[in-house]
Parts: structure tokens; C-alpha cells; sequence
């Protein structure tokens, strides 16, 4: 962990909770779906959007789908304990949905794409069951559109990786810069589709804290195992690696700077 | 038990026909594929590569 964090712990709930706020309305601005609507979120995994699409539109019914059933189940977990009703799961395939055509009014995608193995196939799919007329709104995030002071040779190494672990299995980490050739190619009308970049130094220092020790640190150890494991990186230089890029989250000398992608298109 | 809001909507992942729903062993069943999609936990699992022949 960053020195940042050293005697804030009592005001850590409040950080986790300015936070994800700010996290919030940036990718969440304008996500509001009216009473009554169907909206299906595909690929829901732990819920972590569901609870802010319910928030936002508390009279929308939601069905939520996820490949993985220990996230469903955490998913469930976490609209009910919030006290959210209009929720249904089901353990799906993105790729051969159970509903008939033309049934959705919107659909919300939030980080999935970069997960599959063809993307092009999982949006006819999700086109197959929106109606006409009806939206949908993706968002993906691009590992390749972001910077950080400082990138020393080992912090870029276990970016690198990352990349790389998702590159073997044909996963774009990617694919933020691709939504609207994407979208296009699956005959979708693109109304929107921008960079919603995040950026944080010592002015916004808890900001900065907690995207890199929040979000970024813990998704790239995601790949540790991996990319030792492939040779791609020895252990040593991995922790190197990581304890630079942790440095960049503890201000005055770190910033760092991501960039999210998020489009409407409509279905015509 | 699956409410009667997700049945009415839910079509089998392969053929896109009709499913009946059997409560009494939680299945979700495919006439014409010949399919039985489980529910775990009023769960459905709707994935063809999971679902028992018959």
C-alpha cells in the first residue's frame, strides 16, 4: 500500500464512498432507465453496477446475466441487501441468450467485452433481443489508453503482462478504442460513444489513492500467476514492478491517468 | 420458484421455442430440443452445454 493511506483508517469508509462516487458519475452520467422498463444487464458479475443501476432507476425492471455462478450469487447478494426487488438472474451465455427477439427496452454492458472470445457475435446476439428502437450502452475500459508518473521499466513490464494474459486468450484489454467500429459493425445506430478518462495527483490525492490501490494495483495482480508462470516476467521484477506502480498512487511525485470508453447506439 | 415475470420471457437458449417449467423438480424443459435446463436456487442455468438430454 502507498504511504497515502498511513492514518486515514477511520476515515476509510468515507474515502471508499467518495470514491466510488466519483467513479459513479463518471461512468453512471445519464444511465437512467424509466419506471417499467426491461433492461438487461449482460454480465453482471458481482453486481458491483447492478447496485448503481438499481439506485438510479429504482421503477426499471432488471434481469441480470453472468456466465459464472459464484458471481451471480454475490451479484443476488448485493441488490437484495441493498432492498432492491426488481432484480432477476440467470446463468447465461452471452453468446445464446434465453429470451425471444425484441424483448428488452435497454440494455447496459459494463466491462464484459474485453472478457469474450468474440465480441462481434456477443453484440448480434444482444441486438437479436433488444427491440427496435430500444438502446443499448457499453463500456469498456482500454489498459492501453493510460499513463502514470512515474513508468519505470518494471511498472510498464507488469502492465505489460496484464495485457498480455488477456491477449493469449484472444481478449482484447483493448477494446475501449474499438466500441464503435464494433457497434457499427453490428448495425447499430452510434448516438454517443466517448472517452471518459479519470486523472488524479496530489490535488486529488484521495482520488489518486484510490484508483491506483482500489482499482488498478488489485486488477493487475490479477495476472501475476500467469505471466510468471508463461516466463513472461520473474518474480522479483513483478514486485518491483508493482511497488512502482503503487508509487504512482502517493502523491507529490505519482499520477496516473486511465481512460474508460462508453457508447449509446439504438437499434433501428 | 422462478416468478411468473422471468418464465413468461424465458424462450431455450438453442431453439428460441417455448420452455415448460416442471416446480416440482426445478426443471426448465425443452420439448423440441429434447433439454432440461436446470434452476439452482431459483436460479435458472440457461446454458445448452449444462442442460440434461432426454
Amino acid at each position: 500500500m502507498s504511504k497515502y493511506v498511513h492514518g486515514y483508517s477511520k476515515r476509510e469508509a468515507q474515502r471508499l464512498k467518495e470514491q466510488s462516487e466519483i467513479l459513479e458519475r463518471l461512468l453512471h452520467d445519464g444511465n437512467h432507465f424509466p419506471a417499467g422498463a426491461n433492461v438487461l444487464e449482460a454480465g453482471c458479475g458481482v453486481g458491483a453496477q447492478s447496485v448503481i443501476l438499481a439506485k438510479q432507476s429504482p421503477e426499471a425492471r432488471f434481469t441480470s446475466i453472468d456466465i459464472s455462478p459464484e458471481s451471480l450469487e454475490k451479484a443476488e447478494a448485493a441488490v437484495h441487501v441493498q432492498g432492491h426487488s426488481h432484480f432477476t438472474f440467470q446463468q447465461a451465455d452471452i453468446l445464446h441468450l434465453s429470451f425471444e427477439d425484441n424483448h428488452f427496452d435497454f440494455i447496459f454492458v459494463c466491462f464484459v467485452l474485453e472478457h469474450l472470445d468474440d465480441p462481434d457475435s456477443a453484440l448480434l446476439e444482444l441486438k437479436r433481443v433488444l427491440k427496435s428502437g430500444g438502446e443499448i450502452t457499453v463500456i469498456e475500459g482500454d489498459h492501453g489508453s493510460c499513463f502514470w508518473h512515474t513508468e519505470t521499466e518494471a511498472s510498464l513490464k507488469v502492465w505489460e503482462c496484464m495485457i498480455r494474459a488477456q491477449a493469449v486468450h484472444g481478449h482484447d484489454a483493448n477494446i475501449g478504442r474499438r466500441i464503435y467500429p464494433l457497434l457499427h459493425k453490428a448495425g447499430f445506430d452510434v448516438h454517443t460513444s466517448e472517452p471518459k478518462w479519470v486523472y488524479g495527483d496530489g490535488v486529488h490525492a484521495q482520488l489518486l489513492d484510490g484508483m491506483v490501490n482500489q482499482i488498478i494495483v488489485p486488477m493487475v495482480q490479477t495476472a501475476k500467476v500467469r505471466s510468471i508462470e508463461a516466463g513472461w516476467v520473474d518474480e522479483a521484477t513483478w514486485a518491483q514492478g508493482i511497488r512502482e506502480l503503487e508509487a504512482s498512487g502517493d502523491p507529490p511525485e505519482g499520477t496516473f491517468f486511465y481512460t474508460w470508453f462508453k457508447a449509446k447506439a439504438v437499434k433501428s | 420458484m422462478l416468478s411468473q415475470e422471468l418464465l413468461d420471457i424465458l424462450v431455450c437458449p438453442k431453439c428460441k421455442g417455448d420452455l415448460e417449467y416442471e416446480k416440482a423438480n426445478q426443471k426448465l424443459t425443452c420439448a423440441a430440443c429434447r433439454l432440461k435446463y436446470e434452476v439452482k436456487e431459483d436460479i435458472p442455468v440457461m446454458l445448452i452445454d449444462e442442460a440434461e438430454s432426454f
